[in-house]
């Protein structure tokens, strides 16, 4: 009998380990390492292919693309390639991109991964170098608009790691200066204020008003000066520290020194000064708690006459896009109109809002196995730097032919021709924008007709350089000793700053808060930021 | 007399209070749905409007026209009205198949099996391993990939066996003094006598399936494949009015939607394809639904 | 007794839910020593380089983990205590109601928000506690002055659990009302017979055969004990409340927004294993020494 238990219980124990077994060994072995590829549509083919050359685009856009249309085909005539859509998902496509690399099923190319991923496939030699004689030679334009965008002569130091550089960065050009102060002009002129505050005592006294005098005439005190959110440390606000000159979230340049917005003597002015508008109700004490939804709500509730934003949100969607605190706000208000600044100026004159680095995203990056493909390669080159300068190419991909799917309007605009204004014919014929063989990059300057309505060209133009400040300019650049302190530190200064201004900590102690952040490992975040930057000017 | 009247008042008032209770606990409880059902129709900047959200103050359908001009709603609705088929089957069968025979304390080893089982309830490989397993079992890019990994899960398993041993001896046993097998009692003693703890798990597998995404984004690359809550995701993204790269690609139509409106009607989608079915469930949670069966 | 043959066939009918989780749990388990490795996405888990403990060296010797560590745990007790109740007052209330309709359609509105992300959730949340929401104005009537809850260390965590069990209760009562209704309904009517009022017949039997199901699905909630809900709190705090919010799931996901580092999820997540599975077993002991044998799980 016991035997018999015996014998059972190995024979169980036997059959899960061998099906176990036989599972995981059928097929572990065929890891291919053939490019992912698909879609429902066959890979079409053009006469004038060269033998074995297939170049990948993204396709995020499955129902939106043709694969065998016109802007497909277009390329495939103009550069001598066979085309083969990449199956992408816009979101979690950072997971999927790793899984793939991790089962060996590396794309061509990729894009938009953050600077500190950059750094780690670039560590585990996952990318591709891009030898920078084939940049030069082969994707000019797009160097050039590197160089015209960012004023740099040397655009590629910041994705150059040892001396090599493993990706084509992107840059989002509007990023520089794209966040603004906006204060309800209507309110402005009900409340009696006729001149555009400029200076930090007009923007309070503005401010103050706009809290006590009932400007949207509902009989009830329910307005604030100016709202916000503290999602990042340079979002509380940054305005006002702009105004002593400091941009607090971002690694700036003074005086040859790196320094940071947040400890800077300028942070505590700028602290001193949020704290008295605090107490005195000028600002919307729920700025703490609100996330992006709360804030639109309110501005749109009229709840506060003052915020930082990007230019494009105050200015008609037609302008550029989006123009939510314009169009949706006058929709139940015609009269709100906004007037735009770089914030308040403070004693020295200084104003501005901290910015973003237009190097926003490490950009375009190649698969190791592009190395030894050259041609590939430079075929890639070729079409990148194409697809993102040349307009006629850009307007053949999303429009077609001209006279037959589009005209061009008297005012200048792109209109599609019946039946082609319909999307799906558009799809069936093959054009749209949904095709990503630019990679990603945008030229805005060059995209502009497609963009902005030509009437609302002068309010685009006017609204898009008002904006200033100052960036983080190291970013870009790897530093191991920031990652790991970051997120302790970011939450130290955010708890304090928001204490500060709201009174639950004197401003006093301002000093004790730069020196705890430095003890928290603060100092050795500042020491590697300057050793970083030091070597980037010296690469010159 | 007097007693039973007495008695019926103090009944009477504790019943409405009951019904008054139970429907506070209701309205307050339908809010978050019902202010969704109300954005979904609404449009314009009352999208954003602060306070109560009780009716729609611009009635528009557009939000709805909007999702309806995807031809790959439908096919997500079918994806993933075919999953969840699948899914629940699967994992009905053999939740309960692994659950039977562990309600037997007598069974041999059975506290290895059990233990063997719980464990992976708390510890488990990643992503990375699981995701080349799929791969390397062929199953990417199919229904199987949706279906098989999550089919048996520990919890239910357990939740199951609690259940079977809580169903008489009694009634076993005279089923075995007729010759049944345990095959036979599988069927026609327990499973019958477990309709209510079954009806649950398959609810909860089921809304598992329905609300699955992200298995199959990484798992399907056939766009005509993908379930609901994909094209519900690329819907959203497609028509963020403030990604400017979503922007960028929509140059020519530039949409009037908030976001906010949008979501609503999408979750709207999602949901009430579930309302309609749960009352078919539902059924199995009625008090007494064991009367028949106990007796027969 | 039983005849050994017989057991046989249920170890056939195992048998595929054995397969099951030896291929699709304990095959991909390998990654667990992700945790002990330092991860290098082209060497596989298996050929990256041995790191030791490092990773959970580096986890307890942040300064802000234990404070962390102290949220997750407070909150999962809170929410434990207050919450794990609720779903079956619920299911026995309800089910004394007889009108059939009203009883169905008020159980499907109480799973409603449950299928309600957390995103729109918080959303509302926000405005309901916020300065001129329902909650302050009704604050103000009383004389009392506007709070913001949501930004005070002193209420947040009483917001969380609230909200949780709001959201939660209807679709966790489900397994409840599953339990009731298999009770024998012969069991009730002999109770009435004898006299006994409905509070009694509650008392006496719904509950006591509740028992069973009450004792399994606390022993199996341990399993997520450090888990206490992230997606719920992630919509919601902001860095007024992290000293009292910031569980341990928040505070790695920022993290590894600055840098994509697995080995250091996964480590704490195999902390978080490692504790689940020690609460599981004393509650299971804490049940069997209750008197619970029979309900509890090995």
């Amino acid at each position: 009998m016991k035997n018999n238990w015996k014998r059972k219980r190995m024979l169980v124990i036997l059959s899960v380990a061998l099906s176990v077994a036989l599972i995981s060994g059928c097929g572990k072995g065929s890891q291919s390492d053939v490019v992912q590829t698909e879609t429902g549509a066959p890979s079409g083919t053009s006469k004038s292919a060269e033998p074995g050359m297939t170049v990948q685009f993204w396709s995020t856009y499955p129902d939106k693309t043709n694969i065998d249309g016109y802007a497909m085909n277009y390329l495939r005539n103009k550069f001598n390639v066979d085309i083969e859509f990449y199956q992408a998902t816009s979101e979690t496509y950072k997971e999927k991109l790793q899984l793939e690399i991790a089962s060996n099923n590396v794309p061509d190319w990729w894009k938009n991964l953050p600077f500190s991923d950059y750094d780690k496939m670039v560590a585990q030699e996952v990318v591709a170098e891009i030898p920078e004689e084939l940049l030069e030679k082969y994707a000019p334009n797009y160097m050039q608009w590197l160089r015209e965008s960012t004023g740099e002569q040397d655009p590629l130091r910041y994705v150059r790691r040892n001396g090599k550089v493993y990706a084509m960065p992107d840059l989002w050009t509007p990023g520089s200066n794209y966040l603004v102060l906006g204060m309800r002009e209507d309110w402005l002129k009900k409340v009696g204020i006729d001149k555009t505050p400029e200076t930090i005592e007009e923007v309070e006294a503005a401010l103050t008003k706009f809290r006590n005098d009932d400007p949207d005439g509902n009989g009830k005190k329910d307005t604030y000066g100016i709202t916000g959110t503290a999602g990042a440390i340079s979002q509380i606000f940054s305005s006002v520290f702009g105004a002593f000159g400091v941009y607090p979230g971002a690694f700036t340049e003074k005086d040859g020194k790196i320094v940071l917005g947040e400890i800077e003597p300028g942070a505590k002015e700028a602290l001193i000064v949020l704290n008295r508008w605090y107490k005195n109700e000028l600002i919307d004490p729920e700025f703490i708690v609100s996330k992006e939804q709360n804030l639109s709500e309110k501005i749109l509730n009229e709840k506060a006459g003052a915020l930082e934003n990007p230019w494009w949100e105050f200015t008609p969607s037609g302008a550029f896009f989006s123009g939510l605190y314009y169009d949706k706000l006058r929709e139940n208000n015609p009269n709100a109109s906004w007037v735009l600044s770089p914030g308040p100026k403070g004693p020295n004159g200084e104003a501005g809002i901290t910015q973003l680095n237009p190097y926003s995203s490490s950009g375009v990056q190649f698969g190791k196995h592009m190395e030894s493909d050259q041609a590939k390669l430079i075929k890639y080159l070729q079409i990148f730097d194409d697809n993102m300068s040349n307009f006629e190419t850009q307007t053949n991909m999303k429009y077609g032919e001209e006279g037959k799917t589009f005209q061009v309007a008297e005012d200048g605009s792109y209109e599609f021709l019946p039946p082609y204004d319909d999307e799906r014919e558009q799809v069936k014929f093959g054009i749209g924008s949904y095709y990503s063989a630019s990679g990603s990059f945008n030229d805005y300057e060059l995209q502009k007709p497609f963009m902005t309505k030509k009437s609302l060209m002068p309010i685009r133009e006017q609204a898009e350089t008002v904006g200033k400040g100052k960036y983080d300019i190291i970013l870009p650049i790897e530093r191991p000793i920031y990652n790991e302190y970051v997120e302790q530190l970011n939450q130290f200064t955010m708890q304090n700053f928001i204490d500060f201004i709201v009174g639950r900590k004197s401003i006093s102690e301002f000093d004790n808060f730069v020196a705890e952040w430095k003890k928290l490992g603060g100092d050795k975040v500042m020491e590697e930021a300057q050793q970083k930057y030091d070597e980037l000017k010296a690469a010159k | 007399m007097v007693m039973i009247r007495a008695e019926s008042l103090k009944e009477k008032i504790i019943r409405a209070l009951h019904y008054l209770f139970l429907t506070l606990i209701a309205l307050v409880t339908i809010y978050p749905f019902w202010t969704q059902v109300v954005l979904s129709f609404e449009s314009g900047a009352a999208v954003y409007n602060s306070g109560l959200l009780l009716y729609p103050q611009n009635f528009s359908l557009e939000g709805y026209k909007l999702a309806f001009k995807y031809d790959m709603l439908w096919s997500g609705y079918a994806n993933t009205i075919l999953r969840v088929l699948t899914g629940v089957m699967l994992s009905l069968t053999f939740t309960s198949l692994t659950a039977f025979p562990l309600s037997k304390t007598a069974l041999p080893f059975n506290r290895t099996f059990t233990g063997f089982i719980l464990f992976t309830m708390l510890f488990g490989g990643g992503l990375i391993p699981s995701y080349l397993l799929v791969k390397n079992l062929g199953l990417y890019d199919s229904i199987w990939a949706l279906v098989i990994p999550g089919s048996i899960s520990a919890f239910n398993v357990l939740i199951m066996r609690n259940f079977f041993r809580s169903i008489p001896d009694s009634l076993e046993e005279s089923a075995r003094v007729d010759g049944a097998g345990y095959w036979r009692i599988f069927a026609t003693i327990i499973v019958p006598l477990s309709l209510p703890v079954i009806a649950t798990v398959a609810l909860w597998v089921g809304v598992m399936h329905w609300n699955a995404w992200f298995d199959s984004m990484i798992y399907i690359s056939d766009s005509n494949k993908q379930v609901l809550q994909i094209v519900i995701r690329r819907i959203l993204t497609d028509n963020n009015v403030s990604d400017l790269k979503a922007a960028m690609v929509k140059m020519e139509n530039k949409t009037t939607f908030s976001g906010r409106e949008l979501q609503a009607t999408m979750i709207m989608l999602s949901i009430l394809p579930m309302l309609v079915v749960y009352p078919f469930i539902q059924r199995f949670f009625v008090k007494g639904i064991m009367l028949g069966a106990i007796k027969g | 007794m039983q005849s050994r043959k017989q057991y046989r066939v249920l170890l056939f009918m195992l048998l595929p839910g054995l397969i099951y989780f030896g291929v699709f749990h304990y095959l991909p388990m390998y990654g667990v020593v992700l945790a002990f490795k330092d991860f290098k996405l082209t060497q596989g888990i298996l050929g990256s380089p041995w790191a030791g403990f490092k990773h959970f060296e580096k986890a307890f010797a942040d300064p802000y983990f234990f404070n962390v560590l102290q949220n997750t745990v407070l909150i999962s007790f809170y929410k434990l205590i207050f919450g794990f109740p609720v779903p079956i007052l619920f299911a026995l209330i309800l089910s004394e109601v007889t009108a059939a309709r009203f009883k169905k359609f008020v159980q499907t509105i109480s799973y409603l928000p449950h299928f309600i992300s957390w995103v729109i959730l918080a959303g509302i949340f926000i405005s309901l506690f916020s300065l001129e929401g329902p909650v302050n104005t009704a604050i103000q009537q009383f004389g009392g002055h506007p709070i913001l809850f949501m930004a005070d260390e002193r209420f947040f965590r009483s917001v969380l659990v609230m909200t949780s069990i709001f959201q939660g209760f209807g679709w966790g009562s489900i397994i409840y009302f599953a339990a009731i209704s298999g009770i024998d309904p012969q069991m009730y009517e002999a109770a009435v017979i004898d006299g006994a009022g409905r509070f009694k017949r509650m008392l006496f039997i719904t509950i006591p055969l509740l028992v069973p199901v009450i004792s399994i699905m606390l022993i199996l909630s341990m399993a997520g004990i450090l888990d206490a809900g992230f997606d719920q709190i992630f919509n919601m705090y902001n860095p007024r409340v992290y000293p009292v919010a910031d569980i341990i799931d928040t505070y790695v996901y920022r993290k590894g927004l600055v840098e994509m580092n697995y080995s250091y999820s996964t480590a704490v997540g195999l902390f978080k294993s490692a504790v689940a599975l020690v609460m599981i077993v004393i509650v299971n002991k804490a049940v069997k020494l209750m008197g619970g044998k029979e309900h509890a799980l090995w």
